[in-house]
């Protein structure tokens, strides 16, 4: 592989991995709940659902992208990774500096516990529909968040495959890992990875939206690494900025 | 129909999670977009 290529491809694949490594996480998360407090067959029932719902929309969408001029489609998705991407890194940032609490798997793990086991019993009849429908939609969403950052990092230089094999790795991760150790995965650097994640994600939406409005950037793909560094870069000392900031004002 | 309402909360909020962010980021990009198609 080129070495321009490659400067696109392997951010491409591991923005795709560590993505997907969060999201699955989420999405295994409420599962574990439901299977935990409404029984696994509803869970495993709304799991698949979600995934045939995805398989579909994947179906449909997919060539309906290759219809679209490449300018337009890097354009698109470029702003759409900005918006994405930054909203990612600016969580970040401020989790990272103790302005907003850190994400806790365990609490969330709990949360849902809590909130079907009420469900069920203020609607005792329906306890199959109502793991089967938390399930469906914690899958389903999560789901969509990976579709998206799979195309969006993939589908301006025809990368979507080694990108979604990126994302298929993540969860054969995560579920590996979650049938081992069957509890929620709360010893994953959720922020660090989110941190990461926007970072290239932003680097993405930059290149990305310039290659959509014509620039021809120095260095090529290589400017890729330059926008993600930069990113970091920024990132890490605003963290750093507002953490002393946050700790003098308590 | 509750499902669809939650998805499509779920997406706007996807991109659209800081309403100021979001519209410095549309802006730049407007701005980026107005200074190229002059330079060219």
């Amino acid at each position: 592989m080129e070495l321009q290529s490659f400067g696109v491809a392997a951010p491409a694949v591991t923005a795709a991995f560590v993505a997907s490594l969060v999201e699955v996480v989420e999405a295994f998360t409420i599962v574990l709940a439901v299977g935990t407090v409404q029984g696994w067959r509803a869970a495993a029932a709304g799991t698949l659902a979600a995934l045939a719902v995805l398989g579909l929309l994947v179906a449909v969408l997919g060539p309906v992208l290759d219809q679209v001029p490449i300018h337009a489609l890097q354009l698109t998705v470029g702003v759409l990774l900005l918006l994405f991407g930054m909203g990612w890194l600016r969580k970040a940032v401020l989790r990272s500096a103790g302005v907003i609490p850190l994400h806790d798997e365990d609490a969330s793990f709990a949360a849902e516990k809590a909130q079907l086991a009420q469900e069920a019993q203020r609607r005792r009849s329906s306890l199959a529909r109502i793991g089967w429908l938390a399930a469906f939609k914690a899958v389903l969403l999560e789901g969509l968040e990976v579709i998206f950052i799979v195309i969006a990092v993939g589908a301006g230089r025809g990368l979507v495959w080694p990108a979604s094999l990126g994302a298929l790795a993540a969860c054969a991760v995560v579920l590996l890992v979650g049938v081992v150790v069957h509890k929620p995965l709360s010893r994953v650097p959720e922020n660090a990875l989110k941190f990461g994640v926007g970072v290239m994600l932003s680097a993405f939406g930059v290149f990305w939206t310039g290659e959509g409005l014509g620039v021809e950037w120095p260095g090529h793909d290589l400017a890729l690494l330059v926008f993600a560094a930069l990113f970091l870069l920024v990132g890490l000392g605003t963290a750093s900025l507002l953490r002393h900031r946050y700790v003098e004002a308590m | 129909m509750a499902i669809l309402r939650d998805v499509v909360k779920e997406l706007i909020a996807m991109f659209l999670a800081d309403a100021r962010l979001t519209a410095a980021i549309l802006l730049l990009v407007a701005v980026v977009a107005g200074l190229i198609s002059d330079w060219t």
